[in-house]
């Protein structure tokens, strides 16, 4: 797996924690918003993680 | 006029309440730290921005929470707000990038660099033309960085170096940041607070943009060839500037929603005549031009024939402009693609010291069809069929080797996205918890009343800085602006005008419009190299424009 794959997929959790949190705190399940923020949270912590591991394929 | 999704933005911005956060020297280092710590990285350290900007977050949120009372909820829901700011910006970025690889592998940079070149050899007039004139008539007409993202790989095809192809758009189009787009920064300031005499407003923040003007002019210039650069390129630096300048001065008396788009296309009409004449017309005689790539004319004579002419290799930025103009300009043809809308939903949220941002039923209404981002998407899409059916790809194929369009563009793209979605989820959750207002407010606080005028477009460019954007920096400040105005006894409208000739200089430190700058000339990481040569330019306009302030007052 390259540094682009890892990139493209912290980008897509974070996307995809949006509509679940907005989802979630509007009269959606409460579960919604916590999927929404470990989503959000574990694509910032993936991205800072990336500045500290040597992967191949830099992007 | 129509009503743009920008406005709808500001609106969406402006709904809450400041509270009450007691602004001490701690609390104020703590909502700085996040941008020193930004800084510190890029500048200092050479991080890229996908890397320098979740740590930015990370420190924003946990100064947040220890010292701005703000919960949880309030955190993710402003992190949520962040990624969903950044989308029309995302847009932006793929389109841009799409058109750029649709152009590259077709041979019109190439093509657009022969033809430029016939009808003037002058690199200087070139880089000015296009960096300058050019830059500033797209943020007329668009706006979340389009212009960058548009000019820059046109600077590469002219050989520009990259780190300089990003740099001269950035400052050559800054000015035009606050009345462009339809005045987009001005109705907001309208929008957010009363102001007390709209037409000395307006007029006093032309005045003060004359400075990034021609300060944008000359550095273009200094960068091009320094002194000598500089000398050669004065003519047409106080034509254009000029024409500008004052341009801008007069339009706004009678419509500052169109002043920077007439004055930037009275500029770009004037280029015509300028090329005409010998000095922009023949090679700059200029021993060293340091923003250029050294490999020039050594090669020129073996290079390949352009597969199409200068019209073709313009297509794709004639249909932009057409669809934006018919677009911004034409209000059935906004009303019905503004029919197209998404928006998400999100509660009202607060943090113990009351500040409260409320809950709406539609954020920020997204409009992709009548986004910049929509505008260079169909360009892309447009040129890219035509180039096509002429048959340009297989005969650039023939004579170069382009990379793929699709795979190349995709992977450009993911590093650029990620940063604009830190940054942007940065900027919510400093103004969701207050950090924002405490970083204007402290200065406010220290700051004598000539101080606090010499300062109040440096909280301007601050507001950019953090929000990449000079409208909400104007919303997030201008408020701040007029109770403190109020207070220290000093004229509403000179400091409004300084707080938004700042937003407008600060786009040129603003993060993402780096990262749209670095992309779209295949030097992503570089961001820092950037900052390096745009925070000097800032540092001097925000000077002169605060020496300027206080001769207003």
């Amino acid at each position: 797996m390259t540094q682009l794959h890892i990139e493209g997929a912290a980008l897509i959790a974070m996307l995809a924690a949006m509509p679940l949190i907005s989802w979630g705190s509007t009269g959606g399940p409460d579960v919604a918003t916590v999927v929404g923020a470990v989503l959000l949270a574990a694509g910032l912590i993936t991205l800072t993680a990336l500045r500290f591991v040597n992967l191949e394929g830099e992007s | 006029m129509s009503s743009l999704p920008a406005h709808l933005h500001v609106l969406a911005q402006a709904s809450g309440e400041t509270g009450d956060v007691p602004v001490d020297f701690w609390r104020w280092l703590l909502a700085l730290s996040p941008i020193l710590l930004l800084l510190v990285l890029l500048v200092v350290l050479g991080w890229g921005a996908t890397e320098a900007g979740p740590l930015a977050v990370v420190l924003s949120a946990v100064a947040a929470v220890v010292a701005f009372e703000a919960p949880l909820q309030t955190l993710v829901v402003a992190g949520a707000k962040g990624v969903w700011d950044s989308v029309p910006i995302l847009l932006v970025i793929v389109a841009a990038l799409l058109l750029y690889r649709v152009g590259t592998a077709a041979g019109a940079f190439h093509a657009l660099r022969i033809g430029v070149q016939q009808q003037s050899r002058n690199e200087v007039f070139l880089v000015l033309g296009f960096g300058w004139v050019f830059a500033s008539f797209a943020q007329g007409i668009a706006g979340f960085g389009a212009p960058i993202a548009i000019v820059a790989p046109i600077l590469l095809a002219l050989r520009v170096r990259p780190v300089y192809a990003v740099v001269i758009p950035l400052i050559g189009h800054a000015w035009a940041k606050f009345f462009g787009t339809l005045g987009v920064g001005w109705v907001a300031t309208l929008q957010v607070t009363d102001v007390e005499d709209p037409q000395m407003t307006a007029l006093l923040t032309a005045l003060l943009l004359l400075i990034p003007i021609f300060a944008a002019g000359i550095a273009i210039a200094w960068m091009m060839g320094r002194l000598a650069g500089v000398r050669h390129a004065l003519p047409m630096i106080l034509i254009i500037g000029t024409v500008l300048g004052a341009g801008q001065i007069g339009f706004v008396l009678v419509s500052p929603e169109l002043s920077s788009f007439l004055a930037a296309t009275l500029a770009l009409l004037c280029l015509y005549p300028l090329s005409r004449w010998s000095r922009y017309r023949n090679e700059a005689p200029l021993d060293d031009l340091p923003a250029m790539s050294a490999e020039k004319s050594a090669d020129d004579t073996e290079e390949p024939a352009p597969v199409m002419g200068l019209g073709w290799a313009l297509f794709p930025y004639a249909v932009l402009t057409v669809v934006s103009v018919l677009v911004l300009l034409v209000e059935p043809v906004a009303a019905l693609l503004e029919q197209v809308s998404f928006a998400p939903s999100f509660p009202e949220v607060s943090t113990g010291f009351g500040v409260v941002n409320e809950g709406m039923a539609a954020y920020e209404p997204l409009t992709p069809l009548s986004d910049p981002g929509g505008f260079l998407l169909l360009a892309a899409l447009v040129s890219w069929p035509v180039y096509r059916a002429r048959g340009y790809f297989q005969a650039w194929r023939d004579r170069a080797d382009p990379p793929p369009i699709l795979s190349t563009t995709v992977s450009d793209s993911v590093p650029a996205l990620t940063a604009v979605v830190t940054f942007l989820v940065l900027a919510s959750v400093m103004s969701h918890t207050g950090q924002t207002e405490v970083l204007a407010l402290g200065i406010a606080a220290v700051a004598p009343p000539l101080v606090y005028a010499f300062l109040a477009n440096i909280i301007g460019i601050i507001g950019a800085l953090v929000t990449n954007s000079s409208t909400s920096s104007n919303v997030l400040f201008a408020p701040v602006h007029t109770t403190i105005a109020e207070t220290q006894g000093v004229s509403q409208a000179a400091v409004l005008a300084a707080q938004s000739a700042g937003g407008a200089v600060g786009n040129v430190v603003a993060p993402t419009n780096l990262i749209l700058g670095t992309t779209t000339t295949g030097i992503s990481g570089q961001e820092g190299a950037i900052l390096r040569k745009t925070i000097p330019w800032a540092a001097v306009v925000a000077v002169l424009t605060g020496v300027a302030t206080i001769a207003l007052i």
